[in-house]
């Protein structure tokens, strides 16, 4: 399989010439960016509050401070949220558990923005496999086949998004499972698109499985479309556009509550 | 379906009843062919000196007058041909076969004298152009793969749906909104290797006829146009090849009498070979692997006596991909087409028609734990009876029904070994269409001359088959099951055509055009141009039909005794019922693939101005559009109308053809347009350290412009009256203009905080060569 993607991209390589070209682009007034995340692991867990800037601009995005947050679970208990440095804040009490409902509020500037997410029950990674192959035209880069184990739950619709690091360095790419196709079964996820991510023997690789709800999952797929999106090619989705979001009042970013399995492998 | 019958008998009945009352009036009928190859001549003009006043031969040759009786010199001309005039004593009614003599290669000899010359100016048809594959050959096209579909590219209102791409959008409307079909039978992927080359052999292709919206009431089913396309019928008189060999593909093509002058067979074949090399690169697992395409067109006809002639031609084109044994992808249509003409009297011209078209892909995954195969396709079955009747050289009318059983497989995945995957099997669709129509042409007087009719088109959903309900957010909230042959929805059209053509003076006229046309299959695609994946989706309870009302209004003038013919028009179109799928849709094996939906509507107007000079040494065209279109959608850009992604202001191209002398021609082609509309981003953020685009409306921006000029020559050798060869060298985009393809936006790779917009061009200079032969 991962010969052929290769091959589609040397082809691509042959025929496209790339140039960095300057465009006039507009620019937007600053939007609020949410990025929220209620994990089983306390130091994944934060909300960070930032704002939107011209794209020419060098990304330092600005962060937001004294922002007021409270989220609630399961329309009973409320967890106030401290902010422990600039536009991050934090509540060390609170964990996401499986099944629980969540409700954050954000008011800020006279604003309010709220987002639901339900914790869904968690997939467990059973193991991890790899190949670790010469790239095949160009034999000095290594490339990476991954390969997650795990079983899909056949009494409920599952979403799942991988991180992967490699030496504690998060890699770039959005991966995502969804069982539509797979429900039940015992699942041999796999993944190769590393960009261009060199590896090497002894490199260690940890893989992070997050069960998220499927707002989540959507927000995720129409991300990737916002990010490394093409336009003008008969190819591509018809038009990017912004992600779909679960906050309201056009806030951009998301809310997730997940729980997180983890395994690391070392490359030998 | 019963009822129409009935209505056609009557009107045959009618008919009847009409030709019992002429007896003052006789009628003139019979072929038209070439006289070398004995090909039916469609187009060709019959003109009665005497009376003024003439006829042309329809798409199988056939032609009938009914004038008073008398002795006339009767005019007969083609394009290309050297006319004959024959003194006809028309005492009774009679048939006359004629035999025209295509003109010989010395250029120079060539004048302007063909009566078919002035179509352009005294016809009803607007926005129709016609193409025949010799006339084109010259053109310079990428790789040196001559293609109907990227020739009509260079007519006005006509655009490609991408660099390099076959596909082609007409006046506003998206690629899925052209009838394209192959001796009647619909071709539901005109496209190979993604688009970059069209399913049509040029070789086998005798006449392509393309209308842009204000079509006769025969054609339906396609919001935007038809694209008509005849199959060569093969000599009745000599047996001959020809074929070339060009970078991309082989062609060879067979064709000859069965029984001359009775009937006659023809053969084409063209496949591509950029695999033959993979077992070069020495690389095992490429040595197993393969990437081509093929078409093959057959047709065989027979004349069963004088007035029955029997067809039967077919289709099978198919792109094939696999690697290593492990993956395989393979998609391609298949159609068949069996006709019979025959003459019920010397007026009435009636074609039976019995049609199948089938396209379909497969995907096959296999190792050594498991193997899955996904396939999904849309198959038809279509009959059609047409009839034409040639009251008199005023009137002409068309009449006739047709029956099409659709069967949509939206898809299937089966598995076996260990893998991911379950199979599953999402439900076929089932659809009965049934459409009557009426047109009638008519002489009112020396000026005015006006062609309407009606088509009424019948769509009908049938079970067995499920129906699905969705809530706003696209959860499902009920379902409901039919029956087989059960009735599940119906839409039902009557679509008015309109055309009226007012002779200003001999060389100039003025036409007025109206047209409405429905469409119920549509191709819901996550491209601007047709990939193998595409899925046609039938109208539903959810899917309502497209509908589209087209005005258009025209200046037609010819100069110079019909050397140069020219044209303005202007059209408003408006489409209603237009869908795109929503933002992150799941598409692939999706039942409920009409939650993944959004509707809306959309709109194009422009100008489109055309000169061309069709003979001569020096021949070309120059084509120039200036249009808007526009697209609403609740549910998209915040309900308010953005561009559509093929909106170009400008669209130019011009077209030069110089043929030298018999063995060298030169020619060249320029071609400008507006950068199409695009998103690009208006702002940044970041999420999960990652930065992320921000849009704020959809095709808010242009691509750069687009433009290029293509170059080439073509030298002709061992000339003779039975075959030549020749060598054709062409340059795409001889100045290598890098023209954005795409345009990316990404984090500059030194300094991350930095962003950057990157221009893909996809072709450079694109040298190509190809030798051709007949023999």
């Amino acid at each position: 399989m991962k010969k052929i993607f290769l091959i589609i991209l040397s082809i691509n390589i042959f025929l496209g010439c790339e140039e960095v070209i300057e465009l006039d682009l507009n620019s937007a007034n600053p939007a609020i960016v949410i990025e929220a995340n209620l994990t089983n692991s306390l130091e994944k867990n934060f909300v960070s509050i930032t704002e939107s800037t011209d794209f020419y601009n060098p990304g330092n995005y600005k962060t937001i401070s004294g922002a007021e947050i409270i989220i609630t679970v399961n329309n009973s208990t409320n967890y106030i949220l401290t902010e422990t440095s600039p536009g991050k804040y934090f509540n060390t009490n609170l964990f996401a558990v499986p099944e629980n409902k969540y409700l954050i509020e954000v008011n800020y500037n006279d604003k309010k923005y709220l987002a639901i997410s339900t914790s869904p029950k968690s997939l467990i990674i059973d193991s991890l496999n790899y190949l670790l192959e010469s790239r095949p035209f160009n034999k000095d880069k290594k490339f990476l086949e991954l390969h997650v184990f795990f079983q899909d739950d056949p009494n409920i619709e599952n979403y799942a998004r991988f991180v992967v690091y490699k030496n504690s360095e998060k890699l770039d790419g959005i991966f995502l499972f969804d069982d539509r196709l797979t429900n039940g079964n015992y699942i041999d996820f796999f993944f190769f698109n590393f960009n261009d991510e060199d590896f090497q023997v002894g490199d260690v690789i940890s893989i992070e499985l997050n069960s998220i709800d499927k707002e989540t999952h959507s927000y995720f797929k129409t991300l990737r479309n916002a990010r490394a999106n093409s336009s003008g090619g008969p190819f591509g989705s018809t038009a990017p556009a912004n992600p779909e979001t679960n906050w309201n009042n056009n806030a951009l970013g998301y809310f997730s509550a997940f729980t997180i399995s983890e395994k690391s492998i070392i490359l030998e | 379906m019963r009822n129409y019958l009935i209505y056609s008998f009557l009107i045959i009945l009618l008919f009847s009843e009409i030709d019992f009352g002429q007896d003052k009036n006789s009628t003139l009928s019979g072929f038209i062919f070439d006289i070398n190859s004995g090909e039916t001549l469609i187009g060709a003009n019959i003109f009665i000196k005497e009376l003024g006043v003439g006829t042309a031969s329809n798409e199988y040759g056939f032609y009938s007058v009914s004038i008073p009786s008398g002795k006339y010199n009767v005019e007969f001309s083609f394009i290309g041909y050297e006319k004959q005039t024959k003194l006809i004593d028309l005492k009774n009614s009679i048939k006359q076969n004629i035999n025209l003599i295509g003109k010989t290669l010395n250029l120079d000899e060539v004048i302007v004298t063909d009566t078919k010359a002035d179509q352009n100016v005294k016809s009803t048809e607007m926005g129709t152009s016609e193409i025949v594959p010799k006339e084109i050959e010259k053109v310079p096209v990428i790789f040196g793969e001559k293609d109907i579909l990227k020739t009509i590219q260079l007519l006005p209102g006509i655009s490609s749906a991408g660099e390099g791409n076959s596909g082609f959008i007409v006046r506003g409307g998206s690629a899925d909104q052209n009838l394209i079909i192959l001796d009647e039978a619909p071709v539901y992927n005109a496209s190979h290797l993604m688009g970059f080359f069209s399913v049509f052999n040029s070789d086998a292709i005798k006449n392509a006829k393309i209308i842009k919206g204000i079509s006769g009431p025969e054609y339906g089913g396609r919001l935007s146009s038809v694209l008509d396309i005849s199959m060569k019928d093969g000599s009745t008189k000599n047996y001959s090849a020809y074929g070339g060999i060009g970078l991309i593909s082989s062609r060879l093509t067979f064709e000859g009498p069965i029984s001359e002058n009775e009937g006659s067979f023809i053969f084409a074949g063209r496949r591509t070979y950029a695999d033959l090399f993979f077992p070069l690169f020495g690389d095992d697992q490429l040595k197993n692997s393969t990437l081509y395409f093929y078409d093959f067109n057959g047709k065989l006809n027979y004349r069963l006596g004088e007035s029955d002639r029997i067809f039967l031609s077919g289709y099978n084109g198919r792109d094939i991909f696999s690697f290593n044994d492990e993956f395989g992808f393979d998609w391609g249509n298949t159609t068949a087409t069996l006709r019979w003409n025959q003459i019920f009297s010397e007026k009435l011209f009636s074609n039976s028609t019995l049609i199948y078209s089938d396209y379909n892909y497969d995907i096959n995954i296999e190792d050594s734990e498991q193997s899955t195969t996904v396939s999904s396709g849309i198959r038809d079955i279509n009959f059609e009876q047409d009839f034409q009747y040639y009251y008199n050289t005023n009137s002409t009318f068309k009449f006739g029904i047709n029956g099409i059983y659709h069967t949509f497989l939206p898809g299937e995945i089966s598995v076996s070994g260990t893998t991911n995957f379950n199979s599953k099997k999402i439900d076929n669709h089932y659809a009965i269409e049934g459409n009557a129509y009426f047109g009638h042409e008519l002489k009112i007087n020396e000026l005015l001359k006006v062609n309407y009719g009606a088509r009424f088109s019948s769509f009908n959903l049938i079970g067995s088959g499920k129906i699905y309900s969705f809530d706003d957010e696209g959860n499902l909230t009920n379902t409901k099951f039919y029956d087989s042959g059960e009735l599940i929805k119906s839409y039902n059209f009557l679509e008015p055509r309109f055309s009226a053509n007012y002779l200003l003076d001999e060389t100039s006229s003025v036409k007025l055009g109206y047209a409405k046309n429905t469409q119920n299959i549509h191709l819901v695609s996550t491209a601007s141009t047709s990939t193998p994946l595409d899925i046609w989706q039938p109208s539903t309870s959810l899917v309502k039909p497209e509908v589209s009302n087209l005005f258009s209004l025209g200046y037609f003038r010819n100069f110079n005794n019909n050397l140069y013919e020219s044209s303005i028009e202007i059209y408003y179109k408006d489409m209603q019922n237009l869908i795109e799928y929503k933002n992150g849709a799941d598409i692939f094996l999706n039942e409920f693939i009409e939650s993944q939906l959004v509707f809306g509507r959309g709109w194009s107007y422009g100008l489109e101005f055309y000169f061309e000079k069709k003979v001569g040494k020096f021949t070309g065209w120059l084509s120039y559009t200036l249009s808007t279109t526009q697209r609403k959608f609740e549910k998209i850009n915040d309900g308010k109308s953005f561009p559509a992604r093929q909106d170009r202001t400008h669209d130019f191209s011009l077209i030069g053809i110089f043929n030298l002398n018999d063995n060298w021609s030169f020619s060249a082609n320029w071609i400008y347009y507006t950068g199409l509309a695009a998103t690009f981003p208006s702002g940044k953020y970041e999420i999960a350290g990652q930065t992320i685009n921000l849009y704020t409306e959809r095709n808010g921006y242009r691509m750069p412009d687009y433009h290029r000029l293509d170059l080439g020559a073509t030298y002709y050798f061992n000339r003779s009256d039975k075959g030549e060869m020749s060598l054709s060298l062409s340059f795409y985009n001889a100045y290598a203009r890098e023209n954005a393809y795409r345009i990316t936006f990404e984090e500059n790779e030194e300094d991350p905080s930095k962003t950057q917009a990157i221009k893909l061009a996809l072709f450079s200079i694109v040298p190509s060569i190809t030798f051709n032969f007949r023999f």
